[in-house]
């Protein structure tokens, strides 16, 4: 039977903003890849996508959330059994073995997987809730986060691993877990470092060579190299050689060139000239941030990062406001999982954080990642049409 | 109603209604403080990213380096130029025409500007005022990839008059960046050697594939790329002047071949004439100095043209010589001889029995003649090309010594060669779920095992070179910087005794002398050996085609020279036989290259035949 829907009670001014950061992605995306032929359709195959991507999200917005606590458990068993299956089967793309090819498309578990992960989670630690302050139950908690963390990580992918990483976080950290049961995991993982730093594989260092501090000719500077080689004993050439250092630094190089470019005002819509000139690449995807700066300045660019954090303060309003703890706990993941990619994104752009290939939300080209953040915010908005008020009407 | 949807009431810790819960307000109250400590940990997160971008975008403004000063484009690749400075790949330059259309503001100005670039640099009109108008709010737009040097001279010439004139001028938005095309002046020749360039996918600029181009792309490429190691002694002067007529070039990153030209052209050459007469799909020959490893030439058919390839030609982009393996046949029998030898378990001249069949594990190994010849010794063994013998020698070796020598010569391992593309071959050994006893058998004279051209002759030029097995290489010295970096010929193993190898060649001349007289060159010993393989299949072997083999070298006291010629399929008609298709090509070859290489007669080489004059 269906409820009555309130549409009052559905956040308007949300869906506003993000309708304005869509308008601002098909804009950004015409300048980064108009005058590029085989590119020059990208703005309006992401108009498809921005009208994809709401649709999902009334559907989304429409259907009960509390409906998924059904589908949980099923979900993420099915997603660890996909995460090893992929593993074994799954056609490696990039030097990354986390690819499904289903008819010639490439499909990566570990972008639905998102949800599923944030629907699991939060329905365990709802379900749970009281018991978390026991250790085994936090325990358990842990494993269920951890499980699919190692799988992801061995790969390798490593943008992704530190995306659940933070989503496992910020969800056990929201749900009640005693601070001295964090104190412990903070901890461990303090004294796991070692573990973890040995298994780093060889393109994971080479993205942290490339942004370690060098000197002018693309050395890394001698303590740090020091340490890598006494931690490493195969280090890849990023890391040794001058010259492919400041090869493989060419990107982020540019990307911050066209920052700088920017100043106050920006260089004006078209008028990037690290855009325009393709020295930046990526720039639909990877870089569009740097595009933003660039041609839109200082008050383009953070107006962009202050609309995405609307975003991200409507969901966790949206969280607080919720009528339970599963529909809380679901509403903190997606606010977790917009704010943690805009985190990275907006970083490594500015070379704060080595390059991870995570998209800016609503942004970025590309239709998976803009339909997966439409259905983001369709989850929060199911969950503010069911606000507690009306459950006792 | 919703409410009906609650998780199990036995878990009562998830109610829809959190203050229904008993302990509620306990709970609830740190859950709030939580809430709010990650809200905070996510504003402490957001404003480390916010300062640096005001840091960057405000107080930095005007120090990172400006537009223009990071231009890159296309980087200049070195040259490559063989032994004797022959130029086998180099770079000439062409133009890429851009404008700013932005600067333009009438149509009447943007046809005015089409019509001037038509009539300077013949870049279509219509063309260029479509593109001017469909980006009039942009500041920039390729009009020409790349126009030769003479249109963008007239272009710069037009720029540089209309500067000292009053007013504006539409041309004035015209830049023009010099980009450098790789050009091959030999085209087809040494093609596989030398390889081509290409724009990868994702990429805006050239890399080097297949060949040195695909090998030393770092290095070859000016910016972006490797340099040399440090062990860099000699000096550009060094080198020959003839050798230096292209050096340095402008990206001064270059390489120095063994490849010499005129070789290179007479192994083409004959190999083209013998696909013709023996009318074969395809072929290999490879010339080396067994002294060094150093590769004078190597010669695949068909083969492409790098300035201009067809869609045949993609086809043939994988070098044969060291990326097709293939079943070698009996010109293997000489590594099986080689091994027995130096393991000292049978010497040249003592004698075995054939009786023309022998069980090997579960197979019965026949001569291809099917006849039984008796006692023979080493020299008719090999001239008669018995596999029953041969067999006799591997069984005699044993599994174990016959793989471990097998190890050594090179066979399932790649020699390292500098050239992309190699393959491993691939040898079953022991141990191995795919071996049998069999297979030491049927190993023995060339079967059920797979080599490379290069791997064939590399492991009989060791034997060439007293038992040495060189690294076999093409660049002679990479020159950068006014520095050399010269090859230094490596041993990479010894195959055999020096005593060994020594006997064998002896055995291997009279191998040529009775049985592969076609190989002959008058008035040279030559050593060598001469292979026929059927080409197996999934249903098994092919009736009548072959893949035909000839390695030798020569001359047999003082080995210079090795050569191996390899022919795919010869018509069955002409001849299926290594000894009448692959022998006769090696002959003439041979003779070529004797007289290029200044390599006299043997008498008059050893001082038998005192000149007439004197």
């Amino acid at each position: 039977m269906f409820q009555r829907l309130n549409w009052k009670l559905f956040d308007w001014p949300l869906l506003v903003v993000v309708v304005l950061l869509c308008v601002l992605s098909v804009a950004m995306i015409y300048s980064a890849t108009a005058t590029t032929s085989d590119l020059s359709d990208y703005w309006l195959r992401q108009i498809n996508f921005t009208i994809i991507g709401l649709v999902s999200l009334f559907v989304i917005a429409v259907i009960d959330y509390r409906q998924l606590a059904l589908l949980a458990v099923p979900a993420f068993v099915f997603f660890v059994l996909s995460l090893v299956v992929v593993l074994i089967f799954g056609t490696a793309q990039g030097g990354s073995l986390s690819w499904f090819d289903i008819g010639g498309t490439l499909v990566q578990p570990t972008e639905p997987g998102k949800f599923l992960y944030i629907i699991f989670l939060a329905w365990y630690l709802s379900t749970f809730r009281e018991r978390m302050s026991r250790f085994v139950y936090l325990l358990i908690a842990l494993i269920l986060v951890g499980a699919p963390l190692v799988l992801i990580y061995i790969q390798p992918d490593f943008g992704m691993t530190i995306t659940y990483a933070f989503l496992g976080g910020a969800l056990i950290l929201v749900a009640g877990v005693r601070f001295r049961h964090l104190a412990m995991l903070a901890l461990a993982a303090i004294a796991a470092l070692p573990i973890f730093a040995a298994s780093l594989q060889g393109y994971m260092l080479a993205r942290l060579c490339i942004f370690m501090p060098t000197d002018d000719n693309g050395r890394i500077i001698a303590p740090i190299l020091t340490l890598l080689q006494a931690s490493f004993q195969r280090l890849p050439s990023e890391c040794v050689t001058p010259a492919a250092n400041i090869a493989a630094s060419y990107n982020v190089e540019q990307a911050l060139i066209a920052v700088g470019n920017g100043g106050l005002t920006g260089m004006g819509w078209l008028q990037g000239t690290q855009n325009q000139l393709r020295f930046l690449r990526v720039r639909q995807t990877d870089f569009i941030f740097s595009v933003i700066a660039e041609e839109l300045g200082l008050i383009g660019a953070a107006l962009t990062l202050l609309l995405l954090l609307f975003v991200v303060w409507r969901v966790l309003r949206i969280a607080d406001q919720a009528p339970d703890q599963f529909g809380k706990l679901l509403a903190t993941g997606v606010a977790a999982l917009i704010f943690f990619q805009v985190l990275i994104n907006v970083g490594f752009n500015l070379r704060l954080m080595p390059v991870t290939g995570l998209t800016l939300p609503f942004i970025s080209a590309g239709g998976s990642s803009l339909v997966s953040m439409m259905f983001a915010i369709g989850l929060a908005e199911s969950v503010a049409m069911r606000h507690r008020k009306i459950d006792f009407y | 109603m919703a409410a009906s949807l609650a998780p199990d009431p036995q878990h009562s810790g998830a109610p829809l209604d959190d203050n229904s819960h008993p302990n509620g307000d306990l709970i609830q109250k740190p859950d709030v403080w939580r809430f709010w400590l990650l809200v905070f940990g996510f504003a402490v997160l957001a404003i480390s990213v916010i300062v640096p971008l005001v840091v960057h975008q405000l107080l930095q403004f005007g120090e990172a380096p400006r537009p223009g000063v990071g231009h890159q484009g296309q980087s200049p690749r070195g040259v490559i130029v063989d032994r004797d400075g022959a130029l086998l790949a180099g770079d000439y330059y062409f133009y890429q025409v851009t404008a700013t259309p932005k600067n333009i503001k009438t149509d009447a100005e943007r046809m005015e500007l089409a019509q001037q670039l038509e009539l300077l640099a013949g870049i279509p009109a219509s063309k260029s005022y479509d593109l001017l108008r469909e980006f009039a709010l942009f500041s920039y737009v390729e009009l020409a990839p790349a126009i030769p040097l003479e249109s963008a001279q007239r272009i710069m010439a037009e720029q540089a008059r209309l500067e000292n004139e009053p007013g504006l001028f539409a041309i004035s938005n015209v830049n023009l960046f010099p980009a450098p095309k790789r050009y091959y002046p030999e085209a087809r020749l040494a093609s596989h050697i030398v390889g081509m360039v290409a724009v990868p996918e994702n990429s805006a600029w050239v890399a080097g594939f297949y060949g040195l181009e695909g090998y030393y792309d770092n290095y070859l490429r000016q910016r972006n790329g490797v340099g040399l190691t440090t062990d860099a002694s000699a000096s550009l002067l060094d080198l020959e002047a003839d050798t230096r007529r292209f050096l340095p070039s402008v990206a001064g990153k270059d390489l120095v071949l063994t490849i010499d030209r005129t070789i290179q052209w007479i192994a083409e050459d004959e190999l083209q004439k013998g696909l013709r007469k023996y009318r074969a799909k395809a072929g290999s020959i490879i010339v080396m100095d067994p002294r060094t490893g150093a590769v004078l030439a190597m010669a695949s058919l068909p083969n492409f043209d790098p300035n201009r390839l067809s869609e045949r030609d993609v086809a043939a982009l994988q070098n044969p010589a060291i990326s097709a393996q293939y079943e070698p046949g009996s010109v293997f029998k000489v590594i099986t001889a080689a091994a027995v030898l130096d393991a000292q378990l049978i010497k040249a001249t003592d004698l075995l029995t054939d009786t023309g069949s022998i069980a090997v594990g579960d197979r019965v190994i026949f001569n291809s003649s099917r006849a039984a010849w008796g006692p023979v010794d080493m020299t008719e063994a090999l001239a008669r090309s018995l596999n029953v013998i041969t067999a006799q020698w591997s069984l005699l070796l044993g599994a174990d010594t016959f793989y471990k020598y097998l190890d050594r010569f090179g066979f399932g391992q790649v020699s390292e060669i500098d050239l992309a593309g190699e393959v491993y071959g691939s040898v079953k050994r022991p141990g191995s779920a795919r071996w049998s006893m069999s297979d030491l058998g049927t190993n023995s004279f060339g079967q059920g095992l797979a080599v490379t051209p290069i791997q064939m002759a590399n492991s009989m030029a060791s034997l060439a070179n007293g038992g040495k097995l060189m690294k076999p290489y093409v660049v002679q010295a990479r020159v950068a910087g006014g520095l050399v970096q010269t090859t230094i010929p490596t041993v990479q193993n010894l195959t055999v005794q020096p005593e060994t190898a020594a006997t064998l060649t002896e055995v291997l001349v009279k191998v040529v002398d009775q049985g592969n007289t076609a190989a002959g060159v008058a008035g040279y010993a030559i050593a060598g050996k001469s292979g026929t393989a059927q080409i197996p299949t999934e249903e098994g072997y092919t009736e009548d085609e072959t893949i035909v083999t000839f390695a030798g070298y020569a001359p047999a006291d003082d080995p210079q020279v090795l050569i191996l010629v390899k022919l795919d399929r010869p018509d069955p008609n002409i001849s299926p036989w290594a000894n009448y298709t692959a022998a006769p090509v090696f002959a003439q070859v041979a003779r070529r290259v004797f007289d290029h290489l200044n390599i006299p007669p043997d008498d008059v080489r050893l001082g038998k035949i005192v000149a007439a004059t004197e």
